[in-house]
């Protein structure tokens, strides 16, 4: 019974990210490309919920499709209006497209069949405080380094949207 | 164990059903069935008594009476409010893409009503006591940015689109400021459970020792919903009603569900935060306490809007960036030489 839900969950995800994801590519309108994508993100934040990574899921969540789906829908609705037009979505090259596609599928297929699968991984009851006691003890210096660049690209964007006088 | 009034009669429900449903996960799914009901009605029981509440807080600040036709002293005037609103024509405006336009009221009531499974009501009364509590409230209300954008962004008119972008402006700029805020209280708990955090207040609330975090989460809570002094995003004067200028009816309602689904948790949060959550002396059972302080707090947010003027955006955001964010820092570098002091007095 149990089983039963947790798969059920699991192929409802799966089918809400697949559907988003397709509706990415598929979808003429930009700005419902990127909402589809959000909708994507999301999805993806769930799995890893679904997955025992809470901690990751919101991260997810509140990085992705809380701030990086913003500013891409930004940046799509800032482009000029009407430009985009009603398009056929083809360009003449659905053959090849479809051979690409079904060589990428085989592969991945024969990776995945080939491969044993990998045994459960270790499940943390408190990952919060285990992710905290890595990174600010045996990672402390990848994680010192992260920062630093995070603060080089801020203080970089800042510079960029000023321009050098006023900055 | 627990001893909370709701937790003890749902356990009593729990034994006074598993005879009858035989299996204990039916038995949870209607305790859980239960639970979500119980949560979407207080959702729109407030929004009810806040309607009116706001227009009698706000009559009674600028010296006026308020509504007091409908009913004795004006007290069913949201009921007639709603009627009116569910009898107005649904006027659907042309030139817009229909399908955000539809969902955009739907999806914002959507994070608003979500994180009130978060909440720790009473010793115990809690949806889901999850470890990352407080970080899952706040990853969850960052995704009603997106919905107004949304929303603004559909109805394909000046004011709308103005409003979207506002929203997106302000909702990023108050976010920072506010999660810094809140890792002062995460820095004293050491967990990030919302009960673990209303535990660690049983001797001292957190307003004393995060005099700061409280300051800044109030603005930038009062900011994250929207509210007055900082709803700029509607800014009647200046836009209209921004993202909600094209809606009319219950699909105008639902943006105003949401704001006061968003001012009780916003008073829920500064609660369970700052003010002890449902502790209190032992007089009065915990859920009451809860009850009294969170009132307390919607009082205090309303009067806070109602007596300042609204904000302009570019000093409302020079404010976040520039002054919120720094004193936010300096509260958390503060907490943790406060913490390493305690630790070797």
């Amino acid at each position: 019974m149990t089983d039963i839900f947790y798969s059920l969950v699991f192929y409802l995800i799966a089918l809400v990210i697949i559907a988003s994801a397709l509706g990415v590519v598929m979808e003429k309108n930009l700005v419902h490309s990127a909402l589809l994508m959000t909708a994507c993100f999301i999805g993806v934040g769930m799995l890893y919920i679904y997955l025992d990574a809470e901690f990751l899921g919101a991260a997810q969540f509140m990085l992705y499709s809380g701030g990086v789906a913003i500013l891409a829908v930004m940046a799509v609705m800032l482009i000029k209006h009407g430009d985009e037009g009603p398009r056929d979505g083809g360009n003449g090259r659905a053959l090849r497209a479809i051979a690409v596609a079904s060589a990428f599928a085989l592969v991945i297929g024969m990776i995945i069949t080939a491969l044993p699968y990998a045994p459960a991984g270790y499940i943390s009851q408190d990952n919060v405080s285990e992710l905290a006691e890595m990174m600010l003890t045996e990672y402390v210096l990848p994680f010192e380094i992260a920062a630093i660049l995070l603060l080089s690209a801020l203080i970089g964007a800042i510079i960029l949207a000023k321009g050098d006088g006023e900055a | 164990m627990h001893n909370g009034i709701l937790y003890l009669v749902t356990q009593d429900i729990r034994e006074a059903l598993l005879p009858i449903a035989g299996s204990e996960i039916i038995v949870n799914l209607t305790i859980m069935a239960l639970g979500i009901a119980l949560m979407f009605g207080l959702v729109t029981g407030s929004a009810l008594i806040f309607t009116l509440l706001e227009r009698k807080v706000c009559a009674f600040i600028q010296v006026r009476i308020g509504p007091n036709r409908v009913g004795p002293g004006g007290t069913l005037q949201s009921l007639a409010d709603m009627l009116k609103l569910m009898s107005k024509e649904d006027i659907v405006p042309q030139g817009i893409d229909m399908w955000l336009w539809v969902l955009s009221p739907a999806l914002i009531f959507v994070p608003s009503a979500l994180i009130y499974a978060m909440f720790p009501f009473d010793d115990g009364v809690i949806f889901a006591d999850v470890n990352i509590g407080l970080f899952l409230i706040l990853a969850i209300t960052s995704q009603s940015v997106l919905p107004f954008l949304m929303g603004g962004y559909a109805s394909n008119s000046k004011y709308a689109m103005i409003g979207g972008m506002r929203t997106v402006a302000q909702m990023l700029a108050y976010e920072v400021p506010m999660v810094f805020a809140l890792m002062g209280v995460v820095m004293l708990t050491g967990s990030l459970k919302m009960s673990a955090i209303v535990e660690a207040q049983t001797d001292v609330w957190f307003v004393v020792l995060q005099p700061l975090a409280f300051l800044i989460f109030m603005v930038a809570a009062l900011v994250e919903s929207n509210r007055p002094p900082f709803n700029i995003v509607e800014g009647e004067s200046e836009i209209i009603a921004g993202p909600f200028t094209e809606y009319t009816g219950m699909r105008w309602a639902l943006f105003f569900l949401a704001e006061f689904a968003n001012l009780l948790s916003i008073s829920i949060m500064t609660t369970t935060l700052f003010l002890g959550g449902w502790h209190g002396p032992e007089f009065l059972p915990g859920m009451v306490w809860f009850a009294i302080k969170v009132m307390i707090m919607v009082l205090v947010y309303q009067w806070i809007g109602w007596t300042f003027p609204r904000l302009r955006i570019d000093h409302m955001l020079t404010f976040g960036w520039k002054v919120l964010l720094p004193i936010a820092l300096v509260n958390v570098l503060l907490t943790g030489i406060g913490i390493y002091v305690f630790n070797w007095l």
